[in-house]
């Protein structure tokens, strides 16, 4: 694994916002003055370690549920038996993205699971693809996210006439990875309909969701996160409608990040796990992650004592966890983390974002990747 | 004949603490049918758990509206109507929703009423409507992202 400077394409504004990647330029998000070098052997490794990663979470979702932990992870209690429903259903999960340190000497390692509403989705799928196309067109990328997306919601219920997609309005990046979603949905096949999350309506009379037609929404799509979902008006209503969500309601045992202290205490010493546990105790260089936190926010890095790194936001409030401080590979002054994307239950291909501080938020940049046969 | 009210369905957090606006809140229209016999509901409903007889001069207490004879009845059979339940219909599969007195709500999938261009002589059509909550969900994202 290497960082290669080079040259950008001339004209990469116009193309990436053909595919309607808009918000490339935002704080130079999207940076292809550089990108990331792997061999085919690297490769293979973060395959291996993404797919024992989600075969290891699916058994800690069934521990939990099968222990009930929920009230650990700050679920309220309503909502227990729904998620236990939802896994036993078997309803259908379409992606998610691990976030890996990885340097391509030691083995990977989990520093947390974006198991419900991840993006960096379009610069993914297609944005980077279309680049190693025109710069590095001899070589590969480890990237079969679109043609998975495809098939993955195919194996929807075969009476499935129409998916909604539900986003934040005054979104923009949300908005963007939507669409990419839909796009891949009328590959599939559906009926596609956009909604704004908080345009979603509740009739009460039907006990339905429905769109700004009054239409039940059979299945949604929603980039909104199960854990303000359930602290929401509409939360409980998911407990007596027919909707069917995707990402499905037990997907928030895994965006949890007290996944990570439950997965060490069923894998103790697992080589792509980092010690994590409820309090920071024997611990004297972590990291302390609110449960329920997005993009780095109100992360803290400690170091005997000391905070190291930090990021604000507003999370905290249900608790933290402590997971052991493994640095993210220096590049250069630059920190990289891997994201390592799952759709369905295989892995996918990898994107990787950098920063130039230890903890990876939404203003760390894009940068593409390639890899050669070794 | 047509009778306009309205029913207004709110929904509340189960501690009381809040209740979603209703402010622009959308309507479904609710309907219920008058007949003058029996038979002519039963003809719409085919179930006898879906008509009822009512006395004429009655009030509804669903829509706050009096009935009054059937067409076609000549002022009423001793007095009473025949009415079918209130109902609504589903938009996406064009069944109607019959909505019963302790609020449960079923699928009429045998309703003659669901047929275009069938008209019972002696049916009536009155109209309310119920409400379509919204802005229940979005309130935690603060202009953050969603995602991750």
């Amino acid at each position: 694994m290497e960082r290669i400077e080079i040259e950008p394409r001339k004209d990469s504004a116009k193309k990436l916002e053909s595919i309607g990647l808009s918000y490339h330029a935002w704080d130079n998000f999207w940076n292809e003055s550089a990108c990331y070098k792997f061999t085919s052997k690297e490769v293979d490794e973060l395959e291996e370690a993404t797919e024992c990663l989600h075969e290891m979470c699916l058994t800690a979702v069934e521990h939990i549920i099968a222990n009930n932990r929920f009230a650990e992870m700050g679920i309220p209690e309503e909502y227990w038996q729904a998620i236990a429903n939802s896994y036993n259903r078997d309803e259908l999960t379409l992606y998610g993205r691990f976030d890996l340190a990885y340097d391509g000497n030691s083995v990977p390692k989990m520093l947390e699971y974006n198991a419900d509403t991840p993006t960096s989705l379009l610069e993914s799928a297609v944005a980077q693809w279309y680049w190693m196309e025109e710069v590095f067109p001899d070589d590969d990328q480890f990237n079969s996210v679109h043609e998975r997306l495809v098939d993955q919601w195919k194996k929807l219920p075969a009476l499935t006439r129409k998916i909604h997609f539900a986003s934040l309005s005054e979104n923009e990046e949300d908005w963007v990875c939507v669409h990419y979603l839909m796009e891949t949905a009328i590959q599939a096949g559906f009926q596609v309909e956009h909604i704004y999350v908080e345009d979603i309506g509740w009739d009460n009379v039907n006990n339905e969701f429905v769109d700004l037609n009054n239409e039940r929404i059979e299945v949604m799509f929603k980039l909104y996160p199960w854990e303000w979902m359930m602290r929401e008006d509409f939360g409980k209503n998911v407990l007596k409608c027919n909707t069917k969500f995707v990402e499905p309601m037990w997907k928030c045992l895994l965006s949890n990040k007290a996944i990570l202290p439950i997965l060490w205490e069923l894998f103790p010493g697992h080589p792509y796990l980092l010690p994590a546990y409820f309090t920071p105790d024997g611990l004297t260089a972590y990291a302390k992650k609110p449960i329920f936190s997005r993009e780095g926010a109100n992360i803290e890095l400690v170091e005997n004592g000391l905070i190291v790194a930090q990021d604000e936001g507003p999370y905290g409030a249900e608790g933290y966890v402590y997971q052991a401080l493994h640095t993210l590979p220096d590049f250069g002054d630059k920190f990289a983390v891997i994201g390592s994307w799952i759709v369905g239950d295989k892995s996918a291909g990898i994107c990787l974002r950098e920063d130039t501080i230890k903890i990876t938020t939404n203003m760390s940049r894009f940068v593409p990747h390639y890899f050669v046969e070794a | 004949m047509v009778m306009l009210g309205t029913l207004l369905v709110g929904c509340s957090a189960s501690d009381g603490a809040e209740h979603v606006t209703l402010d622009d809140a959308e309507t479904i229209q609710v309907k219920q049918e008058t007949y003058a016999s029996m038979e002519d509901c039963l003809k719409d409903w085919n179930d006898a758990e879906n008509c009822k007889q009512e006395e004429i001069g009655t009030i509804d207490g669903f829509t706050g509206q009096t009935y009054a004879a059937a067409p076609g009845s000549g002022g009423g059979h001793g007095g009473f109507v025949y009415v079918g339940p209130h109902y609504y219909f589903n938009h996406s599969t064009g069944v109607p929703m019959a909505i019963y007195g302790d609020g449960s709500v079923r699928a009429v999938n045998n309703s003659f009423v669901s047929r275009p261009g069938v008209v019972s002589a002696a049916r009536a059509t009155s109209v309310g409507s119920v409400s379509v909550a919204r802005g229940g969900f979005g309130g935690t994202a603060h202009a953050m992202s969603a995602g991750g």
